[in-house]
């Protein structure tokens, strides 16, 4: 696992409480797991920031990894590589990524056809 | 019929029990009484009615008493009443070639104040319930009532019959008993009883009004039926007319976009469908999107990723290997040098194996970091996701295309007329069906009731009928009365005829015996040629030699008895039935020569058992010697001043005492 537990910001919580809406995806984790890795597809870094995760959504690792727990972790392990992430700061490192990926899916527009059209089918 | 014992007890002035045998020997009729006056003499003669008639007989001393009280009242004082009394009388009787004997015996007394009478009737000695039970019945088998009279009768009857009236009466009594003439009027009251009825059970006028009135109701009902049918087909015109309309309207709706509106049905149900299906599709969507749809995004990592694995896994292997080399080489030469092989040879091995191990070294220090097997990401291999990728862009398109429909329904079902326009049409279309269910209800209530008329119809033709069947009843029951009274009419003349035919003939017969027994105690003998009773009245007529009639007030009193007696003896004759005459102190107004004659022809001709009961005065000793070669047993009814009752004892009047 990279963390053992899920959490996200205030901010992302609404904001996933919003893509819940307007996807129709019910589980918080799918929606994590979209964020994650629309974050690690783009190229560029994100900024250093100070999230505070102080909202009331949490999931271990195992919720939100589901059956994709070694792929996750081997993708998110290739990118830190990449961009020479301590091993130390993995666990910052998907937090922000995270917490992009969140914002990556806001501003998309429309619903779940939209969530599928970023996958460029 | 035969009398042979006659016992009293307690019985009237008779206190105690006693017997008297009254049986006859053979060419000796009389049985003889002697009897004071009050010593109860009636009493005997009562005794007998009695036993024999019970609540029918004519007792001298009842009176207009009520029987429960007479029976009572003969009671003899000083018993007391408790204790009660009884009588009995034995009689012989033939019946069917035989001679039976008969016993009767009738006891009561008083209980609570209540008279209780039994009645046991002996035959040939063993107790007959049925002759018990049914006496009143049968004595009239062994002496009719009627009849009886004709051999039971004392001087005052015989005086009362010397009025010309009184003899009339006893002889159409006497006739009419003998001939069963009594019988014959008895079915003529019945018949006209039976007249009377019939008559009066005409044909009912309430059957007849029934009958009309019930016809008027089917006439009624059968109009009704035709009004009701009339109407049915002028409502079904309706109907008819109606249900044009109604088509007209809806054809007219249709015409002007109805038809598109109903089409817009179709379109929504279809719409509906779609909209259903796009939600399941969605569902699909999102199942995708829960999968590995994500990892679509990162392919490029996870391929790089997954070369990483298969790098690490490399490495790992080469590193073992070294390791593996390491220790083996460190083993090789140990061995050489152990087989003290020249330190050059081992040297040039030894660097070999070190150059050997050095080139391999390069990829034992790949660096590691993923940690992740290669087959734990084989599932997401390039073909797997490729796979993936072409499954989610069909379920894309088929949303897409779904929600394609969906919009081009929504457009259509926007796209049509609007419901204002139509809205009069449709609303024609409404009012005309409802005038045509209207209508069609308007038949269903018609038919009802004609179906309540055809019931109402069937149940008064039923009950028509019926009525019909019972006058045809009446009617038959009234012919039957008509019938019957004709019969009536018929019958009462055959008796009239019969009456007066059986009459006829045996009037003359009794006037001739009437006057042989005349003619057999009267002085004047040839006085009296004829006689003659009227079939009308009964009267008697006597007529001389000369055939001229003499008047009764031409015979003195005592002749008048004497015929009186006569027509009894003649009577009796006439009845032709061997009863026992019991007479009672007959002589009264008798001169000496007509009491002689009377003596010495009558009474022992009278009947084979003559019970007769007279005075010191009447039967006298001149009479007495007269009459004793007749005579069979003779008693003496005497009044005992000691007991204070009377007691019948055996002989005659003492007439040597008499005469002291």
């Amino acid at each position: 696992m990279i963390v053992e537990t899920v959490r996200v910001s205030e901010k992302a919580k609404a904001q996933l409480l919003s893509l819940k809406r307007r996807t129709g995806i019910q589980n918080w984790n799918v929606l994590c797991r979209w964020a994650l890795f629309l974050s690690l597809a783009e190229s560029t870094v994100p900024p250093a920031e100070d999230i505070q995760t102080d909202s009331s959504v949490e999931m271990s690792w195992k919720t939100f990894a589901g059956q994709l727990d070694e792929v996750i972790q081997a993708v998110v392990l290739e990118r830190a590589q990449r961009d020479g992430v301590a091993h130390s700061d993995i666990q910052h490192f998907f937090k922000l990524h995270l917490h992009r990926g969140i914002a990556y899916l806001m501003n998309m527009q429309g619903d779940m056809l939209s969530l599928f059209a970023l996958l460029k089918c | 019929m035969l009398f042979k014992e006659f016992v009293l007890h307690n019985f009237g002035i008779y206190r105690g029990r006693h017997v008297v045998n009254l049986e006859p020997e053979r060419g000796r009729p009389i049985i003889l009484f002697g009897a004071l006056n009050g010593s109860g003499k009636t009493t005997f003669l009562d005794g007998l009615q009695l036993v024999l008639y019970g609540k029918q007989a004519r007792c001298a001393g009842r009176g207009s008493m009520a029987y429960p009280d007479f029976l009572r009242s003969c009671i003899n004082r000083y018993i007391p009443p408790g204790e009660g009394a009884a009588l009995e009388l034995q009689f012989t009787h033939h019946h069917e070639g035989r001679w039976q004997t008969i016993r009767v015996y009738r006891a009561w007394s008083v209980r609570n104040e209540t008279v209780r009478e039994t009645l046991e009737v002996y035959r040939d000695g063993d107790p007959d319930t049925v002759l018990s039970e049914h006496w009143n019945e049968y004595v009239e088998d062994f002496i009719p009532s009627q009849i009886s009279e004709l051999f039971f009768f004392d001087g005052e009857k015989i005086e009362a019959l010397a009025e010309e009236s009184s003899a009339s009466a006893i002889i159409r009594t006497g006739i009419h008993a003998l001939l069963g003439l009594d019988v014959v009027d008895r079915l003529s009251a019945d018949l006209k009883v039976i007249q009377r009825r019939r008559r009066a059970e005409g044909l009912d006028t309430k059957a007849q009004a029934q009958l009309t009135a019930k016809q008027a109701e089917l006439d009624v009902l059968t109009q009704e039926m035709r009004n009701l049918v009339f109407a049915a087909a002028e409502q079904r015109d309706k109907v008819a007319q109606a249900e044009v309309k109604a088509k007209a309207a809806k054809e007219q709706y249709r015409l002007e976009g109805g038809e598109l509106a109903e089409q817009a049905a179709v379109i929504d149900a279809r719409l509906q469908k779609l909209r259903e299906e796009k939600k399941r599709q969605d569902a699909r969507l999102i199942e995708l999107a829960s999968g590995a749809a994500p990892l679509l995004l990162v392919q490029d990592l996870l391929n790089s990723a997954h070369d990483q694995a298969v790098r690490e896994q490399e490495t790992k292997r080469a590193k073992e290997l070294l390791d593996e080399l390491k220790a083996r080489d460190r083993s090789v030469l140990k061995i050489l040098k152990r087989a003290e092989s020249r330190s050059s040879v081992i040297e040039k091995v030894a660097a070999k194996l070190a150059e050997d191990r050095t080139a391999r070294e390069h990829h034992a220090v790949q660096p590691i970091y993923l940690h992740i097997d290669p087959p734990s990401l084989a599932l997401y291999s390039k073909d797997n996701l490729k796979q993936l990728r072409a499954e989610i862009k069909r379920e894309l398109a088929r949303a897409r295309e779904l929600s394609e429909q969906i919009d081009h329904c929504e457009r259509t079902l926007a796209g049509m007329p609007s419901t204002e326009t139509l809205a009069p049409l449709a609303q024609a279309c409404t009012e005309l069906t409802d005038v045509h269910q209207r209508e069609l209800g308007g038949l269903a209530y018609i038919e009802q009731k004609q179906a309540e008329v055809d019931r109402s119809l069937e149940r008064v033709e039923r009950e028509y009928q019926s009525l019909m069947a019972q006058e045809a009843q009446l009617l038959f029951k009234s012919e039957t009365n008509e019938r019957v009274l004709e019969h009536i009419a018929k019958v009462e003349g055959t008796l009239k005829q019969y009456r007066q035919v059986i009459l006829a003939k045996n009037l003359a017969r009794l006037s001739a015996l009437i006057l042989e027994s005349f003619q057999c105690i009267t002085r004047k003998k040839n006085m009296f040629a004829r006689i003659e009773i009227a079939a009308t009245d009964y009267r008697l007529s006597l007529y001389d030699s000369q055939g001229n009639q003499v008047p009764s007030y031409q015979l003195s009193a005592g002749e008048r008895q004497l015929l009186a007696v006569s027509i009894l003896w003649g009577l009796s004759r006439a009845a032709g039935r061997p009863l026992p005459a019991i007479i009672d102190t007959p002589l009264g107004r008798l001169d000496g020569e007509h009491r002689s004659k009377l003596v010495k022809n009558y009474f022992p001709a009278a009947s084979h058992q003559v019970i007769l009961l007279s005075t010191d005065q009447e039967i006298d000793d001149v009479l007495y010697s007269q009459l004793s070669n007749k005579i069979s047993k003779e008693y003496i009814i005497e009044f005992n001043n000691r007991t204070l009752g009377s007691e019948i004892r055996q002989g005659y009047f003492d007439f040597c005492e008499a005469v002291q």
